[in-house]
């Protein structure tokens, strides 16, 4: 399969980016074959039952799809959100798809919530209660993708946005409790 | 929603919770008036972000694929053919076991899927299906029963008797078993081999964890003749990751000195395991040990145990049993209780009072002489060449072995040794012979090169450029000119590239001397590729860092192969035609040699690299050398470590020595266990292990064995004498250091622990930019994890007073941090924050009584504060006791690499690091053969 340089994938970005929507028909596989990737490092370096949660491997996973070094500062912000949105509008579809396949087998966040099991979200109802949020508060949205997404640390968010880390902090903290109790069952 | 109400709702939530959680009930009833609605929602938010601690932190592309990868490989809820899988059980390098209920048969069994990196088992089941059907006919009481070997949807598994209970492994973990009771288990493990080898079954992988004891104390032995079982299928097999040491040492070390040659085993290596199993049945621990796999597999070769630790009544069948040579060793399994002597005799109750006496762990230190030859052997393909073979070369008595280049040819070892004197001299040696012989009038050699014939020897003194013909005798021959060895290449043509005057040229044998190599300026250390007219060379660029270039004769031909490199390039090669390029790249912690597939039709180097070794030594000024030689077969001869060196100190309160540790001893980060005898802290080694200073014996221990970092380890509060620690990208982990067994983790979130009281664990979260950390807690008995509430929000380094009625930390406010404590309870902050620290501080350490608190100053003194908390003024203004400068040239304040304090706070742990002490240290010599062995398999995945 011809897998294209991170220069090129920026450039597919950038022209995403001005609305050119065939450039998102690549950039989609590109992406799901990173996952599967990590996916199988995650299957053939840890023994079942350990799961491995390597922000390294993320990282790497970033670099390898993108050419952060080529892009100029000035645009690196946009560059970072259009990056966001792209995880997110594949990270998503991939989870609805497989949803829609496989009937009840989500991609589940019981891990990421970190609570009883029965508390079960998936990615495509975080991602119905982040649009609800954006309608009122696109800052907070906006960091919930830089974070979640794009997997950037507090500072590096800060950085992007231009804003102090300690109010990403604590913007940070309260999308989280939105989303949370969004997320959360109701009325039992 | 409305943005109005929202941004009204966002205000109050973000006051509230800034708020310590005792006030923000008064603050709502106030704020929300009356507003019922506001108030609720309001509340239900603040009870969101309590639970909320981990949610959506994991970043969403980990999460999916994470879940892609559980959805892949569990098993469990599957009907595979008429079994359906219930729950795992077991997991190792093979694969995994999982209970499952046979349907047919209404009755448990355990099923064996291989793990899927083994890819499936090939070709037709015949041949396994026979092993299997002769393994299936070992009915015994004391051998697990095979029912047989299927497959269903692509997965082919084995079908095993199902039995409930532990491993002599889990069994193992809680110390040694009383002498009658090994013997009883013993016996039925001789009685399980007896009947296996009537029938000509070799276990071959024989250890506690393949022997499980059920209910009723019946011992079963799994998995026998397996691996010889999964070796006739031709199964791509590799026995281990050999990334994890501990996997080879948990599996190797229960192997016969023959096993591990990789010769032909036959019963007597399983007699060899069953020895090794009782010795560490009866004294808790193995008789053969070291700090790593290679040492433990030296051991295995060379030392022998330590009997005087064994009851006197089974001494005799374990000496039997542990012979090396397997013409020496017990024939049969069946006499061995013949060489028992009566346990209640009066000598095994002497052993048993005094026993504790002579129980002394043989420590394997790197102190022999001569080679030892290690045979990493691949455990289950016993015949199959090539194989792993690493020898360490010792300096002959008297001298040492400096950093340096170890120049390996395909039958010798050249390197430079230092005697007593501080004298240096070439010291060659042929790879059969144990001793060389040191070369005359090579005083102050340098940088030795094994010349294409491999019969002279090129290298340094002063500048000036020399020949020598090791094996011919004669003195060196002056080239009468300047210049490094390491600047020449050769090529099949008899040409060679040197430098002069700050150019390369050409230069050949046959006529015209020298020919400019036009750009050539900046190119160092040049190294022709095969075809003899290109070569590689380091460029070295003070902004963008140094880079490893493809150059030619040609004018401007030249492309980037590598950059961020540190080192030069060396290219090795190895039979059959394949190329390394072996670099040191720049942009890792420490200095790791990796090895990148290289391309020599091309000059590319191809994919990603792999480490090849951490940690490798550097020489040179600058230090842009490895210390690595290779020859033209494929040999490759290296040295680790540093010379700058550490060492841990204990000093007085004005700074004055106590006591020093050799340099062999030292870690960074170190804390002092509760009882004072051992230490644990963190060595650089490719990425961070921890591991534990035994302080009164005087000796090191590894105790993490991975490619992540584990680093920032703390000692238990609760007398367990555990240890916890972050394991890098994968949360905080408990390991118990006494027993070694698998560490186990506490929490996903990867925080770097501080503080452990009880149940309760504190640590600093995020760790990426220190900066922005807060102080988090830990319930390790609930699982719940939560900030502590405090007013700034960058908080870090707490730590717990003994009676865990206060804690200390430091915060950064305005760019310093100043130390504060605080009073809490119930896990609650009473009151304020009380700061300690006048002009800034951080590290703070509690005298064990409560009534003192020491930290570090921004002007890396170190500070010491008496504290009375119920005073009227509850901190005495903090004095300096002495200056960290004067012990390390580290800064300890920002590095925060860490001290610790005795618990009557009169001395003080510190890592001590000399300005240089050039030259002392011995860096041994690895020669290793067949490397590119275990580096294919790093490629492969």
């Amino acid at each position: 399969m011809f897998v294209p340089s991170p220069r090129e994938i920026t450039g597919l970005l950038q022209a995403w980016r001005q609305g050119d929507s065939s450039a998102l028909e690549r950039l989609v596989p590109l992406v799901e074959s990173e996952l599967h990737r990590l996916a199988h490092r995650y299957l053939s370096q840890e023994r079942p039952g350990h799961t491995l949660q390597t922000t390294a491997l993320v990282n790497e996973a970033y670099l390898r799809m993108l050419d952060w070094k080529n892009v100029q500062w000035q645009d690196r912000a946009h560059f970072v959100g259009v990056a966001a949105r792209l995880m997110r509008h594949v990270l998503v579809g991939y989870a609805k798809r497989r949803t829609h396949l496989k009937g009840a087998a989500h991609v589940s966040l019981d891990e990421a919530l970190g609570i009883s099991p029965n508390r079960s979200a998936d990615l495509a109802a975080l991602d119905d209660a982040l649009n609800a949020l954006a309608a009122f508060d696109p800052r907070k949205n906006q960091i919930v993708e830089l974070r979640f997404f794009a997997g950037l640390t507090i500072e590096e968010t800060a950085e992007v946005l231009e804003i102090a880390p300690i109010t990403v902090m604590r913007e940070w903290n309260k999308a989280k409790a939105w989303l949370y109790d969004q997320l959360s069952p109701k009325g039992d | 929603m409305k943005p109005e109400r929202w941004r009204q709702i966002d205000a109050l939530l973000g006051e509230a919770l800034e708020l310590e959680s005792s006030q923000r009930d008064d603050f709502l009833n106030e704020a929300c008036a009356g507003d019922e609605e506001l108030r609720n929602r309001i509340d239900a938010l603040l009870s969101a972000h309590e639970q909320a601690q981990t949610f959506i932190e994991v970043p969403a592309l980990a999460l999916a694929a994470e879940a892609l990868a559980d959805e892949k490989r569990s098993m469990v809820g599957r009907q595979l053919s008429h079994y359906r899988v219930c729950a795992l059980v077991g997991a190792g390098g093979m694969g995994a076991v999982w209970k499952a209920r046979d349907t047919k048969l209404d009755r448990d069994v355990a099923i064996k899927t291989f793990a899927e990196r083994l890819g499936p088992l090939k070709d037709p089941l015949a041949r396994f299906e026979r092993e299997a059907r002769l393994l299936a006919s070992l009915n015994h009481p004391n051998i697990a029963i095979i029912h047989g070997f299927e497959e269903d949807q692509g997965i082919r598994f084995l079908v095993l008797e199902f039995i409930d209970g532990e491993t002599l492994d889990d069994r193992l973990r809680r110390g040694a078993i009383p002498l009658e009771e090994s013997l009883r288990l013993a016996r039925q493990i001789t009685e399980a081999l007896d009947a296996a080898h009537e029938k000509g079954v070799i276990h071959r992988d024989l250890k506690p964890a393949n022997i499980k004891i059920n209910g009723e104390g019946i011992v079963k032995v799994l998995d026998f003749g397996l691996a010889k079982a999964l070796e006739v299928v031709d199964s791509p097999l590799p026995n281990v990751e050999a990334t994890d040491e501990r996997m080879i040492v948990g599996t190797a070390a229960y192997m016969a000195p023959e096993q591990l040659a990789g010769r032909k085993v036959d019963k007597r290596a399983d007699i060899w395991a069953f020895g090794v199993v009782l010795y560490e049945m009866v004294t808790g621990s193995r008789p053969f040990h070291g700090s790593d796999s290679a040492e433990t597999l030296s051991a295995i070769v060379t030392k022998e145990p330590d009997f005087e630790r064994v009851p006197p009544s089974i001494r005799n069948l374990l000496r039997k049993c542990l012979e090396k040579d397997p013409k020496n060793r017990l024939r049969d399994i069946a006499d061995a209780w013949e060489l028992v002597r009566d346990p209640s005799s009066a000598a095994d109750a002497l052993h048993a009072q005094t026993g504790r006496r002579f129980a002394r762990l043989p420590w394997v230190m790197a102190s022999v002489l001569g080679i030892v030859v290690v045979a990493l052997s691949l455990i289950w393909r016993e015949p199959e060449p090539p194989q792993l073979l690493r020898s360490q070369i010792y300096p002959p008595p008297g001298s040492l072995i400096p950093l340096g280049t170890p120049a390996i040819s395909s039958n010798s070892l050249a390197y430079v040794v230092k005697d007593a004197q501080g004298e240096q001299r070439i010291y060659v040696k042929r790879h059969e012979n144990v001793d060389g012989n040191v070369l005359p009038g090579t005083e102050g050699a340098m940088r030795l090169v094994w010349s294409a014939g491999e019969d002279s020897l090129a290298f340094t003194i002063k500048g000036r450029l020399l020949w020598i013909d090791p094996f011919r005798g004669g003195s060196p021959r002056d080239l009468t000119t300047t210049g490094s060895p390491w600047q020449l290449a050769g090529n099949q043509n008899d040409e060679i590239i040197a430098r002069d005057k700050g150019s390369l040229v050409l230069i050949s044998a046959k006529g015209d001397p020298r020919t400019p190599i036009p750009d050539s300026g900046d190119l160092l250390f040049p190294t022709f590729l095969g075809d003899g007219k290109r070569f590689l060379a380091q460029v070295r660029d003070e902004k963008e860092g140094s880079s490893i270039y493809l150059a030619g004769l040609e004018p401007r031909q030249r492309t980037l192969v590598v950059d961020n490199v540190l080192s030069a390039p060396i290219l090795a090669r190895i039979p059959g035609g394949k190329t390394y390029l072996l670099v040191v790249p720049s942009d890792r912690n420490g200095t790791d040699l990796l090895a990148y597939k290289f391309d020599e039709v091309r000059g590319q180097v191809v994919g990603e690299p792999a480490l090849l070794v951490p940690n490798i030594g550097m020489v040179g000024d600058p230090a842009v050398r490895p210390a690595v030689g290779v020859s033209p077969d494929g040999g490759l001869a290296y040295q680790t470590g540093s010379e700058v060196t550490r060492q841990l100190r204990f000093v007085d309160r004005s700074g004055n020595l106590v006591r020093e540790l050799s340099p062999e001893l030292s870690v960074e980060i170190p804390r002092l266990s509760p009882d004072e005898s051992l230490v644990v802290g963190v060595r650089r080694s490719g990425g961070e292990d921890v591991w534990i200073i035994d302080l009164k014996k005087e000796r090191s221990e590894k105790k993490t064995f991975n490619d992540t970092s584990d680093s920032y380890p703390i000692w238990s509060g609760d007398g367990t004498r555990r240890v916890a620690y972050r394991r890098s990208g994968r949360g905080i982990y408990a390991l118990d250091p006494i027993r070694n067994g698998e560490p186990q983790p506490l929490t996903k979130t990867p925080g770097a622990p501080t503080s452990w009281h009880g149940q309760f664990l504190l640590y600093t979260f995020p760790l990426l930019h220190i900066e922005n950390a807060a102080i988090h807690l830990l319930d390790m008995a609930s699982g719940k994890e939560r900030v502590m509430a405090f007013p700034f929000g960058r908080c870090g380094g707490a730590v717990f007073s003994r009676d865990g009625k206060y804690i200390a930390f430091d915060c950064n406010t305005d760019g310093r941090h100043q130390v504060y404590f605080q009073p809490i309870s119930g896990l609650e902050p009473i009151g304020k924050p009380i700061q300690v620290s006048e002009k800034g501080g951080n590290q703070a350490r509690w005298r064990d009584d409560g009534k003192e608190l020491f930290f570090i100053s921004p002007e890396n003194n170190l500070m010491a504060a008496l504290i009375s908390p119920e005073a009227a003024l509850p901190v005495a203004p903090p004095q300096k006791l002495f200056d960290l400068g004067s012990l390390t040239n580290r800064d300890i304040y920002s590095s925060r690499n860490g001290y610790d304090v005795t618990l009557d706070g009169q001395q003080f742990l510190v890592v001590s690091e000399p300005p240089f002490s050039p030259g002392l240290a011995n860096f041994p010599i690895t020669v290793s053969w067949n490397w590119w062995v275990e580096l294919e398999k790093k490629f492969a995945r």
